[in-house]
């Protein structure tokens, strides 16, 4: 059986990434646009991480594989962070036009 | 009725005061289709439109006993912020609003000015040169922020949205 700290340590981040993930995704609802989509996949992936902790913890995810699932799992939320930033697009550019005068 | 036309009336409905460009964000929507589709929903009497400071707040037409444009002002962060504080307090001098708020004193000054004219807040003067800022109409303006007030979740996601859209986009 795992070592408490350990438990501890997936369950605050399992909770904690569930929060954003929440937020983020209801964000995403609100706006619809491209980066925050990846932002939300982003925030999803590193969602998966405690799950695979605990999948190693409790002998699911074989020990030797699991840091380099982990590792993996980084790579993609780089990925996808770097995704959200080129969408972004050249400066000055929102993705809607900011504030003016109504109709 | 159109299911946007329905989902725009929805939303004002929500956010009772919200201004055309917060709505167009809400719901991602083209400014055009959105101002089509609030043109009919006003002739019909269903949406009533309030011109306020150079922006466009919207009312759900059965909505009784508000005044627009006190929730047309607390829909604006900074301004809000101030007249919590005040009201919380009691009254509050500006150093530390501005402390608390974390605002220059400029900025302050801008949005008392406001709602001075919107005969919310005034000023009044203790002994020596000390200044404290008051609510007139203490009762009226709670029940105001109490319809203008959104839940701590979506406030939390409205920060979300500023941070990856830079401040400069949203409210105020």
């Amino acid at each position: 059986m795992p070592t408490h700290p350990l438990w501890i340590a997936i369950l605050l981040s399992g909770v904690g990434t569930a929060a954003l993930l929440v937020v983020a995704t209801l964000a995403y609802r609100r706006r619809r646009s491209r980066p925050y989509l990846f932002v939300v996949l982003a925030i999803g992936t590193l969602a998966l991480r405690p799950i695979v902790g605990a999948g190693a913890a409790l002998g699911h995810v074989p020990t030797e594989h699991h840091h380099t699932v982990e590792h993996l799992l980084d790579v993609g939320i780089i990925l996808l962070l770097v995704g959200a930033i080129l969408d972004m697009g050249p400066a000055g550019r929102t993705d809607q036009d900011t504030e003016e005068v109504g109709p | 009725m159109s299911d946007t036309r329905a989902e725009i009336r929805k939303a004002i409905e929500r956010e009772p005061g919200i201004h055309f460009s917060g709505l167009v964000r809400r719901l991602s929507l083209g400014r055009g289709q959105t101002q089509h589709h609030l043109g009919v929903l006003v002739d019909a009497g269903t949406i009533e439109r309030f011109e306020y400071r150079g922006r466009s707040h919207l009312y759900p037409t059965e909505l009784e006993g508000v005044d627009y444009e006190v929730i047309a002002l607390l829909r604006r962060e900074t301004t809000a912020a101030i007249v919590t504080e005040v009201l919380e307090a009691g009254a509050a001098r500006p150093a530390t609003l501005t402390e608390r708020l974390s605002i220059p004193r400029s900025t302050l000054e801008y949005h008392l000015e406001t709602l001075e004219a919107a005969d919310l807040t005034e000023r009044k003067h203790r002994s020596g040169n000390a200044v404290e800022i008051v609510l007139t109409r203490p009762a009226e303006t709670r029940e105001a922020l109490d319809l203008v007030s959104r839940s701590a979740l979506s406030a939390i996601v409205d920060r979300f949205e500023r941070l990856l859209d830079g401040a400069t986009s949203t409210s105020n």
